[in-house]
């Protein structure tokens, strides 16, 4: 049993030792780039903790269903918590895949703005192991074309879209400018150079890209003014907006009752420390509020000096030993060193 | 008669959200079960979005995509954008041996699940070598500020006072978590002293903030109640 613990204790040396060594050697040494695959591995160093995504939803999944299957006490409570978690990870995953979708032809017209860069960028560099630009010209086109009904159609929706609110108005500003980029894109791909017969010009290609990038960025305005209006992403407003977000200020602001309470019975001048407290904690409220303002303007002053100065100064303090706290902490972890190591407990 | 026109899903979230606050502040009143029908429906949205949220912004873009090469697109005449990098393969490793956090639930094999949190435990332990000497050595040299501020060839009082305040608060403050050895001499009892009048204004100051803070917050509720939901809850019975 004795080899588990060494090996955990090296692998936690192992976890740590890259961040240090980054922090402690040079971006290079001997010409040699030590820190090209960075983004990389802080990635993949992320990716261990991603991992671990799931434990969260199986330990809710085994407290709560356990509690609703046997009927112990709460159960009830306990299906509320479940269907909250099922409601909002189908409706967020809803939204993210509409989001997709209908970024999807924009995603597509950008590729093909890509594609024409790519082409000029090709034949500046007199590329030989690709086609003739008038050929690959003459696919930019046919792929282009294909796109164009689809923007049609975005055009006839968005003028389609009924109502008085500000959503069908910008639907209505924006169905005209998409109309005119389609035309646009439309007009400059009839000019493209293209096929057996054409010239090797790319001259007209910096155009095109141009065109296909406002299309592409109308298109993607477009089609995610329409999604906002599905019921997919109503559905998820509807969650986000009416739970998660009004609940939680609900559970805040609650707090703003207790810690009335507990400002009574920490400010009750006992002596000479709660007593400064209690200035320094009026004075910062009285800079915050109209009523405060109007007894004398110059308590937002006091109060912008009284957090800028002396909070600001004993708070770097207090940040200061805490962070000298940690640093050693986070050694004695690394190096397995910590009294009671829990690669050595059974 | 209320002019406002809703729309169904717009009343249906104002609606619940009313409701939901009134639940969370029925607590005042005392614990009852609709605040906890209400809280744990919260608690469960939350971790729903929790679930979701780091799949879609950071999972997938981050890793799944450069790993299945969707990163690689093939244009119209058949080239690519770029050739996939095999390397990303290597993304495989971290994913395979991040998946020995699921050991926790095997009796047997527990221990595995302990290497990778090991292996966590002594990566926070790395980054914070890192974020120490980042975040505390700028802190530090701009902690000590010039005592004498002088302005346009003149002294400025205002801001001389204030650096001093800020210095002498950082450091008696310091000295006051100092307990490497006993503090004997009487100045030295009076610079502990001072950190400890100084940390209690900034204590009071840190509390009316989060004070106004959360009042704030209760502000905006009770807006929304008396407003929003007022209004909703009156189109509703149409009055």
């Amino acid at each position: 049993m004795q080899y588990r613990a060494k090996l955990i204790k090296l692998v936690t040396f192992l976890g740590g030792i890259y961040y240090f060594l980054e922090f402690v050697l040079p971006a290079s040494i001997a010409g040699v780039k030590i820190d090209q695959y960075h983004e990389q591995i802080s990635n993949g160093f992320v990716a261990v903790g991603a991992a671990a995504i799931g434990l969260g939803l199986i330990n809710l999944l085994m407290v709560h269903g356990s509690r609703i299957i046997f009927r112990r006490r709460g159960w009830f409570e306990s299906c509320a918590l479940l269907l909250g978690l099922t409601a909002m990870a189908y409706a967020t995953a809803g939204e993210w895949a509409g989001s997709v979708d209908s970024s999807a032809q924009a995603g597509r017209l950008m590729m093909l703005r890509e594609f024409s860069d790519r082409i000029m960028a090709d034949a500046a560099a007199n590329k030989a192991d690709v086609l003739p630009v008038s050929k690959r010209n003459q696919f930019l086109y046919d792929a282009a074309t294909k796109e164009i009904p689809e923007l049609r159609a975005l055009v006839t929706r968005l003028s389609n879209m009924a109502g008085e609110d500000v959503e069908t108005a910008r639907a209505q500003r924006l169905s005209p400018r998409v109309l005119a980029a389609t035309d646009a894109l439309v007009s400059g791909l009839e000019d493209l150079p293209r096929g057996e017969a054409a010239v090797g010009d790319v001259g007209k290609n910096s155009e095109i890209s141009q065109r296909l990038a406002d299309a592409s960025v109308l298109s993607r305005e477009g089609e995610t003014l329409l999604f906002e209006q599905t019921r997919t992403k109503r559905f998820y407003e509807f969650l986000y907006q009416s739970f998660f977000i009004s609940l939680g200020a609900a559970m805040f602001s609650l707090l703003g009752f207790y810690i009335a309470a507990a400002a009574y019975r920490a400010f009750r001048i006992r002596s000479s420390e709660s007593a400064l407290m209690l200035c320094a904690a009026l004075l910062v409220m009285l800079g915050q509020i109209p009523f405060g303002l109007w007894i004398w303007d110059g308590f937002p002053e006091v109060r912008v000096w009284l957090l800028s100065i002396p909070s600001s100064g004993a708070f770097r303090a207090i940040k200061i030993g805490a962070l000298v706290a940690g640093l050693v902490m986070a050694f004695r972890m690394w190096l397995s060193i910590e009294s009671e190591s829990f690669a050595e407990r059974s | 008669m209320s002019t406002v026109n809703y729309e169904p899903w717009t009343l249906a979230t104002i609606l619940t959200g009313g409701l939901g606050t009134l639940a969370i502040f029925s607590f005042l009143v005392r614990e009852n079960r609709l605040y906890r029908i209400f809280e744990h429906l919260y608690i469960g949205i939350a971790a729903g979005l929790g679930l979701v949220v780091p799949i879609k912004n950071y999972i997938w873009p981050q890793i799944l995509v450069p790993l299945l090469g969707y990163d690689v697109v093939q244009y119209p005449d058949g080239t690519f954008s770029k050739v996939y990098d095999p390397t990303n393969l290597l993304y495989i490793l971290p994913l395979s041996f991040g998946c020995l956090y699921y050991f926790v639930y095997s009796r047997r094999y527990a221990w595995l699940s302990k290497l990778v949190i090991g292996f966590s435990l002594g990566m926070s332990g790395g980054l914070a070598f890192k974020g120490f000497f980042n975040e505390i050595i700028p802190q530090l040299a701009s902690s000590f500020k010039p005592l004498v501020v002088y302005h346009d060839g003149a002294l400025d009082l205002f801001r001389s006072f204030s650096n001093t305040v800020f210095v002498v608060t950082l450091l008696s403050v310091m000295y006051y978590f100092f307990f490497s050895f006993r503090r004997r001499a009487r100045f030295a009892e009076m610079g502990a002293g001072l950190g400890r009048w100084l940390m209690m204004v900034c204590f009071g100051a840190f509390f009316g903030s989060t004070v106004m803070a959360r009042m704030a917050l209760l502000v905006e509720r009770l807006q929304f109640l008396l407003n929003d939901w007022g209004a909703a809850l009156r189109y509703c019975i149409g009055l």
